[in-house]
């Protein structure tokens, strides 16, 4: 509506017609609808040629994402052999190569991201239409949680590396943040996968792999493009994911929820925990997904707009959001898990603490995106309070997993106390959030005691701060990793087929073997910890005094 | 090249316009092409710029985006009070809406005021010299890719529906080769709006 009624009573009604936007939009509709019609109608037929042709239908499957990988390979040995070229080419003028190589490589990754998040929704359809059983059976007794977990941050961490060699190759200067982020992430994933013994069992069934693929591919996706996008772009970019994962996590949930009422109390106790087993590794690939992807974001929108207050807005907003959504996935599962399960209990206080967390996250969001209105000030405050609050929800974990050291030490299993591996594991998974709780604390600190911190602008190089923002990411999720590892480690010792520790048989070799893997892997994990620990607080300081 | 220029650039390039987006003082270019379009008018008939009202228009707009009522008392100097201000604005109204429907100026679905800003496409055209290629909003090859996805989806309609049995081998490479194709379109798609948008 233009200005003054005066002026809308007389408008005409004869014009240009629709507008090239209007015009583009309803084709826009129009082609989805198509494709979302094709996908659903085919989606059925699809998953059945699947699993008949297991593992050959896995290759085929997941083509999409081989090909968009191939593609990136031949796109960056393209730009490789082009930046050798000493002139540029005549016809290349006014267009320059490397921003073809990056339109390129956005719509072979858009287009691996689309169809695996299409194939994602047939696996929810065929979940719904009652054939959820031949998946739990499937799944259950391979238990594929650390597994997954690694697998994914690997997934993630490869990819990141790989665009960021593409990018480095291009010529931008985004690069170098992932090549740092990918190479960091990778670390936890690698060691995690040379804790299990069966990563790469084909048997792993596909509706979980269909889960990661197009959730690592949509993390990349966003890294790339948003650099180049409007603030508007970053929101709604972030409001659809959001929507996006809260409705397939539910959708999850909803259908996967045991119905059955004619079943007895054991029966129903046993089929809960089995669907626990199936979700839970399910819960932690959403939350630290989600939050490498609103990290993302978050830094990516700090480096376009180079720290100017919109940026940190929402580069503080998109923090306390993945904050809280990973506190109450987290907070959820744990309250699911101890209420709903009998035999599986810990202490009230440690619930209670990430609880506070929780809340206290959840207010800390708010308050961000209130205070995002009235300036800097109050907004580096919130996003003090988020990073305590972080701290506080990190104690809490911590608490937990101590919790759980107690447990299993009190706990009947066949394995000797002095060799079981989940108490070691837990015991410094604990010490590593500790470790998380004090950076955090510190960092929060800062933010909300020093406003005037930030008050100069730095300097365009923001690698320091793309550090400081990205290491703890890391620690959580390398924690993360951990307390997937350890819950595989509490079923490992619950197995009946676990040998005999005081026999020196192969497979006590085996069992040895992977628990000095995983004592190497939470070492190294510590040392990390420990490591950003001490760049950090240098790092601030440097900042403090530019 | 200087950060704001080299802005510019990205932001062209990736076809993503800035509304409201008005000429800054680093903008050299944008001012040399606002003077050249008042005075000189010689990109004006390569941009097929029908009417000098269209290019007082688009003139008008180099400064950010503008209502109808804000063009027609910056075109013709009336106040809202004037007696002619109604049949002026009748006239810069059809001539926004065509430019509009050209895809050269924008203006948004909701909000109290919706005032006519340029397009990203419209900036691209007009800065596409004589010796430079017109730029096109849809390329032949964009035709091409959105024909390829619609018929590998019409395929795959019909595998689905049970007309005939590929074979699970070359239905799956069908759906990975119409997922490929969907990827491709839907961000060529979303790049086309998002220039005329």
């Amino acid at each position: 509506m233009d200005r003054g009624p005066d002026v809308e009573e007389v408008e005409p009604q004869t014009g240009g017609g629709l507008s090239m936007k209007a015009k583009w939009t309803l084709f826009m509709a129009i082609f989805f609808g198509y494709a979302s019609l094709v996908s659903l109608t085919s989606a059925e037929k699809a998953l059945d040629s699947i699993h008949t042709l297991d593992p050959a239908g896995l290759a085929i499957g997941i083509s999409p994402a081989l090909l968009a990988g191939i593609f990136l390979a031949v796109l960056g040995l393209h730009s490789m052999s082009a930046s050798r070229a000493p002139v540029p080419h005549p016809k290349r003028r006014g267009k320059p190569f490397t921003r073809w190589t990056y339109r390129l490589s956005l719509l072979v990754l858009s287009t691996a991201a689309l169809g695996t998040c299409l194939w994602l929704l047939a696996e929810l359809i065929k979940v719904s239409q009652g054939s959820w059983t031949v998946y739990l059976d499937r799944i259950a007794p391979y238990i594929p949680g650390d597994h997954l977990t690694s697998t994914t941050l690997l997934g993630v961490s490869l990819v990141i590396f790989l665009s960021g060699v593409v990018l480095m190759l291009a010529g931008r200067r985004e690069s170098r943040a992932l090549l740092v982020i990918g190479l960091l992430a990778a670390i936890p994933a690698l060691l995690n996968i040379l804790w299990a013994d069966d990563v790469w069992n084909l048997d792993l069934p596909l509706p979980l792999l269909s889960l990661l693929l197009p959730l690592s591919w949509l993390i990349l996706l966003y890294i790339l493009i948003v650099p180049k996008m409007t603030l508007t772009g970053v929101r709604a970019a972030l409001l659809a994911t959001g929507v996006t994962f809260v409705v397939l996590s539910g959708a999850a949930f909803v259908v996967g929820f045991p119905k059955a009422e004619s079943e007895s109390n054991q029966d129903r106790l046993n089929a809960l925990h089995a669907r626990i087993l199936f979700f839970e590794p399910r819960i932690g690939i959403f939350a630290g997904l989600c939050f490498l992807l609103f990290l993302a974001l978050g830094v990516a929108a700090v480096w376009r707009n180079d720290l100017d207050l919109d940026s940190w807005r929402i580069g503080i907003g998109l923090a306390v959001f993945s904050v809280a959504f990973v506190t109450a996935a987290t907070l959820g599962w744990q309250i699911y898990y101890r209420y709903f399960v009998p035999a599986y209990r810990v202490g009230f206080t440690s619930v209670a603490v990430l609880l506070a967390g929780g809340i206290m996250a959840c207010l800390s969001l708010f308050h961000s995106f209130y205070s995002s209105r009235h300036g800097r000030s109050r907004m580096l405050r919130s996003g003090g309070v988020l990073l305590i609050s972080l701290a506080v929800s990190s104690v809490g974990i911590g608490l937990i997993l101590l919790d759980e050291v107690a447990i299993t030490q009190n706990r009947v299993t066949p394995v000797p106390r002095w060799v079981a591996p989940y108490s070691i594991t837990l015991g410094t998974s604990s010490l590593s959030f500790f470790c998380l709780a004090i950076l955090l604390l510190l960092l929060g600190w800062k933010l909300w005691g020093r406003i005037s911190l930030l008050s100069k602008r730095p300097s365009p190089n923001l690698v320091p701060l793309l550090l400081v923002v990205s290491l703890p990411a890391i620690l959580f999720v390398a924690s993360l990793v951990i307390q997937q590892a350890s819950v595989a480690a509490l079923r490992l010792g619950q197995s009946e087929e676990l040998p005999d520790p005081w026999l020196f048989s192969p497979a006590t070799y085996r069992l040895l073997w992977r628990t000095g893997l995983r004592c190497a892997g939470v070492a190294v994990s510590s040392i990390l910890a420990i490591l950003s620990v001490l760049f950090i607080i240098p790092t601030v300081n440097r900042i403090r005094t530019r | 090249m200087s950060e704001a220029s080299s802005g510019s650039e990205d932001s062209e390039e990736s076809g993503i316009s800035e509304p409201g987006r008005s000429v800054e003082p680093g903008d050299e270019e944008l001012v040399r092409l606002k003077d050249e379009l008042l005075r000189d008018r010689k990109p004006v008939r390569e941009a097929e710029l029908k009417t000098s009202l269209e290019i007082e228009i688009i003139s008008s707009l180099f400064d950010g985006g503008k209502t109808v009522a804000e063009l027609v008392e910056i075109v013709f100097g009336l106040d809202r009070d004037d007696a002619d201000f109604m049949a002026q604005y009748s006239r810069v109204w059809r001539a926004a809406q065509d430019l509009a429907s050209r895809g050269f100026v924008s203006r948004s679905l909701f909000g109290k005021e919706k005032p006519y800003r340029l397009t990203s496409y419209c900036l691209q055209v007009l800065f596409s010299g004589p010796d430079r290629s017109w730029p096109e909003l849809v390329s032949r090859i964009d035709i091409s890719l959105y024909t390829a996805t619609v018929l590998a989806g019409a395929v795959m309609l019909l595998v689905a529906a049970g007309w005939f049995d590929p074979g699970d081998i070359v239905f799956l490479a069908l759906n990975s080769v119409f997922f490929l194709l969907l990827g491709f379109s839907s961000l060529r798609t979303i790049e086309t709006l998002l220039r005329v948008a």
